[in-house]
């Protein structure tokens, strides 16, 4: 295996389990927002991770970034297991890392200039020369298509496009292995989507950094993907190559999804999905999915569905496939 | 009742406002019809003017300082600009009425939904609470909530955010008004919930006597609600007609660039999308000539210079372009 | 539009031209930081106001060097003339002398309890607002502190420590302090659920850069608000224990003692109060003013 097709980050049955406590700290339920979800991201390249708001997906991409302490499972990165590692010790994997959020307006801080957010990075990770870190930011603010003179400026006076392109100048700066993408165009109109999307694709090809895509626009992961990982209710239900899974998906879930997005000319689907998302808190038995199924068996609230493979690359979580 | 009655007629509509820098106009010489029975579509990015202009219809906005309209708004024939204010707000709620985007803020968070939707009936009808309450109920049910019983009783933040969406229709639908503004119903919901509430909106019109003006900033939504549509640029339409016909061949460039620039669900995605340059200006930066100019990969000097009208193409098609495109055929 | 195209002409800018770049931004951004400085109205009346009476306070020995406590029992309660300018008082003291004396008792009082509220609260409020464990402690002894009215803690205090202008300066400061903290630490609650924080602790910040670099800026406005107040009232609850007899020690001049002397003959010698309580509301005028500018000058979006 060469150095090149070994993921750059390889994510092994990772759980992330929130406690719910009453008034007195009692233990009372959890959460289970990400449950046994394992995917690998590749150098160059993109995996979008899809699904409904509340089926674990952003919790996914922070619990990689160890925003948070894990319940169970390991991050492999650069042949190390992060999961359990200290803050401290992370600090050095961290630059490795970095994370693109999607509300342009919140994720800056609105009493600092653009220079200074960009900067505040490097100081952070020991840049001490301030004519450096003042050229490295002008630098990457001409790589994301702004220009030097935005440096002095504060966000409220950019547009939101123009906020998410510092977003990802920020992420861009420590040269980073990979980037989580939460949402990062979802806030953006648009003429002004497309804009980041090309950008955001463009830099991948120069610096062949690995993107986790998290997203709920499927036309949109479509696009960018090159893997592509249906999420529901905490659970990974189907992954595979964007080709295959879109044009071929195998999971109930994902077809009623797809159908579901309204494209132009197209008349909406059949299998439309009836109900809303049960809560994490008491997820239902056997597959999570059973309760809005609309081919569920006896047997689906009863087994939970092991990863079956449909081709070398396509794996789907679902007991009726293959029936 | 005939179905094609035009219930909503706008004409010339304009809203400035006061700013530090002056009035300026946010909606410029608006025109549309909304018919019974018919759902239009208003798209645009966001500075466009949609939200503004049905806001003006409603009169939503501090007329006394910050507001001047201008053109005319007539609901079966009475200019809902001249009537006094009060009628006005008679006429919210009861004959024309609004869905919004943020359901749990739009929504009282003290009080249970039920009670809420009783009350937009004994407002605007002079029933008793108790009749009100039981038409709440039908109107609960006519929305598709599941377990309407429980529901009726239960408060905003019980409620998912597409069940809270369903309330809010079931609100603005009390008194079975003649238009149905829904200013970005499913924007904040997810795909499987959007499906549910947009078939929604289309039973309801079908079953009730409404026109509804759904505005959007997504194409597809559009495509696969309405019958027509209207792409607002910059405070102005730039171009309408029938849903199928402008997403087919699109005549002005704005609305082929907004369409290639969305990544789709089928074809090729291996080339980069097509952007449009730029942003959408300020309003007091509005350019000189044709608004879309600066960003128009077609413009020429005459674009630069004169501002075009919008002219009739074809039949119920609009453009405002010197030079649509027509390239037909090549899309299908 | 042109300046943008010609840097992604010549994307590798030579080191001379960059160092000149810089330059010519910073230049930049100094002249429209000046610029918005010069359009706060509210910033220099209030800073001249402020400055002004500060100034005469600290000219008081030079102008009247004899200090303030000389009296002429011959003059007692004078209008204001030529000799006394603004009158004098009960035993026949210069009123103005006593006033421009009193200024720095009073804002000496006012500016080291706004230091020191403005310190110890941003303190707790940052950590409180934070942690929760912290949260827990700090603010249940703010809610019992603040149980107590705010002149009887004051007293209490002063007669546990003895009288003296230090020992009303501690005191007066424990009392307002925690109005600063649940000011803070209410702004932190809000701030530190922006995405920006979650920003930098994706990027690996420790907690003292997040919480005194980036979230403290952010409160700071709320904070100056409410110290500006705390300012004008530590005037005039000194003024309070001095009369109370817990404060500054009566023949040391303070605005207050000036004032609740005058009290007595009010109705003989109108400017006994109305000039002290002049001086007063100016100070706290000019020191609101200046709050409020501040504010203003410290939020990036007030242009």
């Amino acid at each position: 295996m060469t150095d090149r097709d070994r993921p750059i980050l390889e994510v092994k049955h990772i759980k992330k389990y929130f406690p719910i406590r009453d008034a007195l700290g009692k233990q009372m339920e959890t959460v289970k927002a990400v449950d046994d979800v394992s995917l690998s991201l590749y150098r160059g390249k993109t995996y979008g991770l899809v699904g409904e708001s509340g089926c674990g997906k952003s919790t996914l991409g922070r619990s990689l970034l160890r925003l948070f302490p894990l319940t169970d499972g390991e991050i492999w990165l650069e042949g190390k297991n992060i999961a359990s590692l200290s803050q401290k010790a992370l600090r050095p994997y961290r630059k490795k890392m970095q994370m693109i959020f999607q509300d342009p307006y919140t994720s800056l801080n609105p009493r600092k200039t653009a220079g200074e957010i960009l900067e505040e990075i490097l100081k952070i990770y020991g840049e001490r020369n301030r004519f450096e870190r003042m050229e490295k930011c002008i630098r990457i603010l001409e790589t994301v298509g702004l220009r030097p003179e935005h440096y002095y400026r504060f966000p409220h006076e950019f547009s939101g496009g123009q906020r998410q392109r510092i977003g990802i100048a920020r992420a861009l700066l420590v040269n980073p292995s990979f980037i989580i993408c939460d949402e990062p165009v979802s806030a953006l109109d648009v003429s002004i989507q497309s804009q980041i999307i090309n950008l955001l694709k463009d830099l991948q090809r120069e610096n062949h950094i690995a993107y986790l895509f998290v997203s709920h626009n499927m036309s949109v992961v479509r696009y960018i993907s090159d893997r592509v990982g249906v999420m529901y209710l905490g659970h990974l239900v189907e992954e595979g190559e964007t080709d295959e899974l879109f044009s071929d998906p195998c999971h109930p879930y994902t077809k009623a999804l797809l159908s579901a997005v309204p494209s132009i000319g197209g008349k909406t689907g059949k299998v439309e999905l009836k109900g809303e998302l049960p809560s994490p808190i008491n997820p239902p038995s056997g597959c999570v999915f059973h309760t809005r199924c609309p081919y569920a068996t006896a047997e689906c609230a009863k087994t939970i569905p092991e990863f079956r493979r449909v081709t070398s690359s396509h794996f789907v979580a679902c007991c009726l496939y293959g029936k | 009742m005939d179905k094609n009655e035009i219930v909503l007629e706008v004409k010339g509509l304009s809203t400035a406002f006061r700013t530090e820098k002056g009035w300026l106009k946010a909606v410029d010489g608006v025109d549309f019809q909304v018919k019974r029975k018919e759902i239009l579509g208003i798209v645009g990015e966001s500075g466009c003017g949609k939200s503004v202009t049905v806001q003006s219809i409603m009169r939503l906005y501090d007329e006394k300082r910050t507001v001047k309209y201008g053109g005319e708004v007539l609901l079966e024939g009475q200019n809902l600009f001249q009537i006094p204010f009060k009628e006005m707000r008679r006429i919210r709620g009861e004959k024309i009425s609004m869905v919004f985007q943020d359901s749990l803020s739009a929504l009282n968070p003290l009080m249970k939904v039920g009670p809420q939707i009783a009350e937009a009936i004994y407002i605007h009808k002079k029933v008793s609470e108790k009749i009100a309450m039981v038409q709440a109920m039908d109107m609960i049910q006519a929305v598709g909530i599941p377990t309407p019983e429980k529901r009726f009783y239960q408060y905003p933040h019980e409620l998912s955010g597409g069940m809270r969406q369903r309330v809010m229709i079931a609100i603005a639908l009390a008194c079975y008004p003649m238009i149905l503004i829904a200013d970005e119903p499913t924007t904040a919901l997810d795909v499987t919930i959007q499906a549910q509430i947009l078939e929604l909106m289309k039973k309801l019109n079908r079953e009730m006597d409404m026109g509804i003006i759904l505005i959007t900033h997504d194409l597809a939504v559009v495509s696969q609600t309405c019958e027509r549509v209207l792409v607002m640029y910059l405070g102005q339409v730039v171009e309408e007609g029938n849903t199928e016909e402008v997403f087919c061949y699109p005549f002005h460039p704005y609305t082929v660039s907004l369409m290639e620039s969305i990544p789709h669900m089928e074809g090729e995605r291996n080339k980069p999308l097509t952007t449009i340059k730029g942003t959408v200006p300020l309003l007091n930066q509005i350019p000189n000539g044709c608004r879309f100019a600066p960003r128009c990969p077609k413009a020429n000097e005459k674009c630069r210079k004169e501002s075009p009208g919008l002219i009739s193409i074809t039949k119920g098609r609009k453009v405002r372009c010197w030079y649509p495109v027509e390239e037909r055929g090549e899309r299908t | 539009m042109k300046e943008n195209e010609k840097f992604q002409e010549e994307p590798g800018l030579d080191h001379l031209a960059m160092h000149e770049l810089k330059i010519k931004l910073y230049e930049e951004h100094k002249k429209i930081r000046f610029r918005r400085l010069l359009k706060n109205q509210r910033m220099i009346v209030g800073g001249i106001l402020t400055l002004i009476i500060v100034a005469l306070a600290i000219a008081a020995p030079f102008l009247f060097p004899e200090g303030p406590h000389v009296m002429e029992v011959s003059e007692r309660l004078k209008g204001p003339s030529e000799t006394h300018v603004l009158g004098t008082d009960l035993v026949g003291r210069d009123l103005l002398c006593r006033l421009l004396y009193g200024a720095r008792v009073s804002i000496g009082v006012g500016a080291a309890v706004a230091v020191i509220t403005m310190a110890a609260g941003l303190i707790m409020g940052l950590y409180a607002g934070y942690y929760k464990t912290a949260d827990n402690i700090v603010m249940r002894v703010c809610d019992s502190l603040k149980a107590i009215p705010s002149i009887l803690l004051a007293i209490a205090l002063l007669a546990i420590m003895g009288s003296g202008i230090e020992n009303v300066i501690i005191s007066v400061s424990i009392v307002y302090t925690p109005d600063v903290a649940r000011i803070a630490r209410t702004a932190v609650l809000s701030a530190k659920e922006q995405t920006y924080i979650e920003a930098l602790e994706a990027a690996g910040a420790g907690t003292n850069r997040i919480l005194w670099l980036n979230i403290a800026p952010n409160i700071i406005s709320s904070v100056i608000i409410q110290v500006s107040f705390i300012f004008a009232t530590a005037i005039v609850t000194e003024a309070s224990l001095s009369f109370l007899g817990v404060g500054v020690p009566v023949p040391e001049p303070s605005w207050g003692n000036i004032v609740y002397e005058g009290k007595t003959v009010m109705f003989q010698a109108w400017w006994l109060v109305v000039y002290p309580s002049l001086f007063i509301a100016a100070t706290v005028l000019g020191l609101n003013l200046l709050g409020d500018g501040l504010r203003d000058f410290l939020d990036p979006q007030n242009t």
